[in-house]
């Protein structure tokens, strides 16, 4: 260590810090935090302890991976793969490395709004309160619905919810198991109150299928970065795309509080 | 009985997972100092820290049952340390007066390790002048030094913890440590 490197942290150590004792404000939060769980957990079988609920998100990407087999299993043109997983109504198939190329685009899933439907007038709704109201929403087929904000680059951030019950299952083709990325996206369901949601950051570039319900089609669209997290509670799969990277996805994600409302109506 | 044997990470977090608050009671008191420092670097002032670790260690409690337990705590614990302050910054109240400050208390008490009054004086203004170049650093240059200067991280646990590919953390750390020998040289100009 060099003398700069010597000076440098003589300065953090002697940085003026807050002169407080943290453990009893945490460990009462805390308590507060498992007195709600408790009292929501006999009102609602998902608002269990945050093991349970990794634990439920686990049990949904294992369903999600069953009804892949399914699928594959039943569809005459159902390719060889290699390994598969899943989260949500999402599931992940490794390709041929060759298969996947950057398209240059660089953009998002075009599929969140191939096909869908502008909802006018653009409903009264914030969900990511620091990018403010949405510029345009889209709803899918009352499965789906996508918010669009127009960042002012000619680029856009778009937030997709669809509920995981009872929704096709969407497949995306990656070249590597390693991009995708497990995470959490500590989302609040109460001021003060972070409840992490078990997510997957994927940021190589991919594709997307995805059958087209009425319709006997499938759509494969390129991808590019998206973050999805499951709100378990709400069985409700959310998808951020157009993010600046990873840190920034998350960071927006965990100001999306909401689950089903977002979802249409009816 | 006498005082409890020192527990490792491991076992507290191992027992706090299994329900066990105290244990996590104790991991809290033993990196509070750390959390605090991490979040004051982060934010540049001490405006908030306490809030930012409070929250921090909140959510720490919550995700501990998805925890790699082969993984070591701090890296992990810094990051969630740095995102709860980001996203304070991001969608709380404006923080104002950004600037780290050096404890009145420890630039008093270092006297102590001085040899004379002008060499304390000298040794003062230098850690002063030093605070004002990490001031005019990026969030980012200034946990990445500080996570190798004074937390002695390595590459690897840097990059957990900036959770950045662990091939770029020693270009980083050295276009840091250029901006802030940058900083110094502009400061001594007249």
């Amino acid at each position: 260590m060099n003398d700069l490197q010597a000076a440098f942290a003589d300065a953090i150590e002697h940085l003026e810090l807050p002169d407080v004792d943290l453990t009893p404000a945490v460990l009462d939060r805390i308590a507060t935090d498992r007195a709600t769980s408790d009292r929501t957990a006999g009102a609602s079988p998902a608002a269990a302890e945050p093991g349970s609920r990794i634990r439920r998100a686990v049990l949904v990407g294992v369903v999600a991976v069953a009804v892949l087999g399914v699928t594959l299993a039943v569809t005459p043109a159902g390719q060889a793969v290699a390994a598969w997983f899943g989260i949500g109504s999402t599931a992940f198939e490794i390709d041929d490395p060759g298969a996947v190329e950057e398209d240059g685009s660089g953009g998002a899933d075009s599929s969140t709004l191939d096909l869908g439907q502008p909802v006018l007038p653009t409903p009264d709704v914030v969900p990511i309160e620091s990018l403010g109201p949405p510029d345009a929403v889209f709803d899918h087929a009352r499965r789906g619905r996508t918010y669009v904000w127009n960042t002012g680059t000619g680029s856009e951030i778009r937030l997709s919810a669809r509920s995981t019950t009872g929704s096709t299952l969407a497949i995306k083709s990656l070249a590597s198991a390693d991009d995708v990325e497990f995470l959490t996206v500590e989302v609040p369901n109460e001021p003060g109150v972070p409840r992490p949601y078990p997510g997957v950051w994927i940021g190589a570039p991919h594709t997307l299928s995805y059958p087209v319900e009425g319709l006997d089609l499938e759509l494969t669209v390129d991808a590019g970065p998206v973050l999805i997290w499951v709100n378990v509670d709400d069985d409700v799969e959310l998808r951020l795309e157009g993010a600046t990277g990873k840190a920034d996805a998350v960071a927006l994600a965990a100001e999306v509080t909401e689950g089903t409302e977002l979802l249409p109506p009816g | 009985m006498g005082p409890a044997p020192t527990e490792t990470d491991h076992e507290l977090i191992v027992a706090a997972i299994e329900g066990d608050v105290a244990s996590f009671g104790r991991l809290v008191g033993r990196y509070q100092r750390d959390a605090l420092r991490i979040a004051v670097v982060a934010l540049g002032s001490s405006t908030d820290a306490d809030d930012v670790a409070q929250d921090a260690f909140v959510k720490v409690h919550r995700a501990l049952p998805g925890f790699d337990l082969t993984a070591p705590f701090r890296p992990w614990l810094y990051r969630i340390v740095v995102n709860t302050a980001r996203s304070r910054q991001r969608t709380g109240r404006r923080i104002d007066n950004l600037r780290l400050r050096v404890s009145a208390f420890d630039a008093a008490s270092s006297t102590a390790t001085a040899d004379g009054p002008a060499d304390i004086a000298v040794h003062l203004d230098q850690r002063r002048r030093l605070v004002d170049a990490i001031n005019r650093l990026s969030a980012d240059d200034r946990l990445i030094l500080t996570y190798r200067w004074y937390e002695q991280l390595s590459e690897a646990e840097i990059a957990d913890a900036l959770d950045c590919p662990a091939g770029t953390v020693k270009s980083r750390l050295s276009r840091a440590m250029q901006r802030l020998r940058t900083e110094l040289t502009e400061m001594s100009e007249p």
